[in-house]
């Protein structure tokens, strides 16, 4: 039995605690250190998940690099040109909230292995609750960075129409993004349904290709309930941080950062694309 | 009412598949006198199995006859502009192929030469005849969705669409050595083969003109010279988002496959296959949807009723159920899209006005 944590789980939310308590129970012998507050020091040389709220991945990955340490983390929002060079480098790593998902997990897998033969596009969309509006950014993040993980070339244009869809604010993002392989990716994310509890929504992933297409509609793993208040789902998805610890690791053990390189680029280039009005090049 | 006398013009995939099934059906309307290709082969099957009374090598000699009323042309998109403003000056009415033209100068002779000779012209923009879309588009029209904020249609196509459906003619090629179809000297590409279908909707449903498109575009399957996979989005004038993803060149097995959402702010639309195919079949090969060609496609009720309100029209002296401005219009945001992808710009629509050239 190992004195040092093998993992250190930084955040202090629903996910990171589950992270923890998960990563604990698959493997006993080797504790993992709940790393809650940006004031604590990191207690081990043990490579950092980041799985806190937007606002404090930024800070959580770079205390972890000031530490030497190598970080994967969720989308950080505005990376600073240190926390850019280390996704230059490798030193840190994106992943998606997506990735939890496990059938989203298992799409990404194929995707990666072959399976579609030549790859042709990436379509993605993702519409969540009008009242959920204020997410939108956040799910814009994850649904790039996702995408990015399908694909795995660097990124090369963007171009970008946002739209209020009737509201004050922006309430939609429809970005088309080709990357160096040819892959075309079409990413569309709308606040357009129904106001609703939970922020989820509908998800649609396709992967189109030579040899195979992959379709991955994640809601409909639920139980449809029609009674006397009309129609409803409860869903049953799996317990994301599984998935998302093993995409961590996944993504530590690939020799090349593009997907994490892509992803940053997209999430930084939409602005640009989204205020000109014109295809960016990258 | 008096039976119209027909001629058909290109007798390749989509007459053998569509249009002379059709009209025959409409058989108490319509009076199939003569059809022209330049494939005899082509033209004599359909002699054969449509009766028609004879057959051209020469349209010219088909639109010379003073016993035809009507002419339906279904020959390649470059063809459409000489073709229909010979049949206009011969005094024909004139059913079209979609995309109207190769270019949006092309398109507004052919609307001229229709008018300054009287004659009916109509594109046949067949998915607004269907069945799936009419539903969609009246649930939408009654205002059920409240005001559209997004229209989204991708559409998906197996390989076997750059094969012609296995009927004996197969698609022309005017070189000898491969389809028009897929060569970049005759056609655009998905921009005028399917989405040009896309962009009669988008506008359908937005209820709006356009004011701006942007695009990507690829060769994706190795059988096709033309961009064969194309994405894009349109910001229609009322605000409106449109947006379409269309693949071509997909796996054998992969059914035709369409996917409709209309966004509102009071709710959506959606018809997407194949969760909504009305017939599956699972096998050893996987998945099969049979029935998505001609139910979803719809072959068989949107063209007996575009072809029959277009000849019903003529009859009764209304006007065409389908003005040829609308079809002008997609034909002038598919250009578009095309242009947005090989440049890379958004594309406004004003740049499309041969005026602004
Ligand atoms: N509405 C739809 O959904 C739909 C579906 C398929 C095709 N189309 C359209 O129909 C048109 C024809 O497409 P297709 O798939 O049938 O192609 P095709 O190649 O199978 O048929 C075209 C025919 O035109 C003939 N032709 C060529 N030059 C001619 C000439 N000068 N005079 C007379 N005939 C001539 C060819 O020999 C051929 O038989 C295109 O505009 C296409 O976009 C529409």
């Amino acid at each position: 039995m190992s004195n040092q944590p093998a993992l250190t789980i930084a955040g202090d939310n629903d996910l990171s605690t589950n992270a923890a308590r998960h990563a604990i129970a698959a493997v006993p012998d080797d504790p993992v250190y709940l790393w809650r507050s940006i004031a604590d020091p990191v207690v081990s040389k043990a490579p950092v998940v980041v799985l806190a709220d937007v606002a404090e991945r930024a800070g959580f990955a770079q205390a972890a690099l000031d530490a030497g340490i190598p970080a994967v983390s969720l989308p950080i929002k505005d990376p600073d040109v240190d926390l850019k060079q280390a996704i230059a480098d490798g030193r840190l790593r994106l992943m998606s909230r997506l990735h939890g998902l496990p059938t989203l997990a298992r799409l990404q897998q194929d995707a990666m292995n072959g399976t579609v033969g030549r790859r042709y596009g990436v379509f993605a969309s993702h519409r969540i609750p009008v009242n959920f509006a204020d997410e939108l950014d956040d799910v814009v993040d994850d649904l790039v960075t996702y995408c990015c993980s399908l694909i795995d070339a660097p990124l090369s244009r963007v171009s970008v129409t946002t739209s209020d869809l009737g509201t004050s604010e922006t309430a939609g993002w429809f970005i088309l993004a080709r990357f160096a392989d040819e892959t075309i990716a079409t990413i569309e994310v709308a606040a357009v349904l129904p106001e609703a509890d939970e922020p989820a929504g509908e998800l649609l992933i396709e992967v189109t290709g030579s040899d195979a297409v992959l379709r991955a509609a994640p809601e409909q793993q639920g139980v449809l309930i029609r009674g006397a208040e009309g129609v409803s789902r409860s869903n049953w998805y799996a317990e994301p941080s599984d998935f998302l610890l093993q995409r961590a690791t996944q993504l530590r053990d690939l020799e090349t950062n593009t997907t994490s390189l892509s992803a940053m680029k997209l999430m930084q280039k939409r602005f640009e694309a989204a205020t000109a009005n014109q295809a960016v090049e990258v | 009412m008096t039976k119209l006398r027909a001629g058909l013009i290109g007798t390749g995939t989509i007459a053998h598949s569509a249009h002379l099934p059709a009209m025959q059906y409409l058989g108490h309307d319509i009076e199939l006198i003569a059809v022209a290709d330049i494939r005899a082969e082509a033209a004599q099957a359909a002699v054969k199995k449509y009766g028609a009374e004879t057959w051209y090598s020469d349209y010219r000699e088909l639109l010379n006859r003073d016993d035809i009323d009507f002419v339906d042309i279904c020959t390649p998109e470059f063809l459409h502009c000489e073709q229909v403003v010979a049949a206009a000056e011969a005094g024909k009415h004139i059913l079209c192929e979609k995309p109207m033209a190769a270019t949006v100068d092309e398109a507004d002779r052919m609307i001229a030469a229709a008018k300054a000779n009287d004659v009916m012209l109509m594109i046949g923009h067949s998915r607004r005849f269907t069945d799936r879309y009419r539903n969609a588009w009246q649930a939408v029209a009654e205002g059920r969705i409240g005001n559209v904020q997004i229209v989204r249609e991708n559409e998906r196509r197996p390989v076997a669409m750059y094969s012609a459906l296995d009927l004996a003619t197969g698609y022309w090629s005017p070189d000898g050595d491969r389809p028009w179809i897929s060569d970049p000297e005759y056609t655009e590409g998905a921009a005028l083969t399917n989405a040009v279908h896309e962009m009669d909707l988008a506008r359908w449903f937005a209820g709006a003109d356009a004011l701006s498109v942007q695009a990507e575009s690829r060769i994706a399957g190795e059988c096709v010279e033309v961009a064969d996979f194309l994405t894009y989005t349109i910001t229609f004038k009322n605000g409106v988002i449109g947006g379409a993803e269309i693949v071509n060149n997909l796996p054998s097995g992969y059914p035709y496959f369409h996917m409709l959402e209309v966004y509102g702010d009071q709710g959506s639309v959606r018809a997407d296959d194949p969760d909504q195919s009305p017939y599956a079949v699972w096998s050893q090969g996987g998945m099969q949807f049979p029935v998505n060609f001609d139910q979803l496609l719809h072959i068989d009720n949107a063209y007996i009723r575009e072809i029959g309100w277009f000849v019903r029209a003529i009859q009764i002296g209304a006007p065409p159920p389908l003005d040829p401005w609308d079809a002008r219009q997609a034909l002038a945001l598919s250009l578009a899209a095309v242009e947005s992808s090989k440049t890379g710009r958004t594309v406004f629509l004003s740049e499309m006005e041969p005026s602004s050239e």
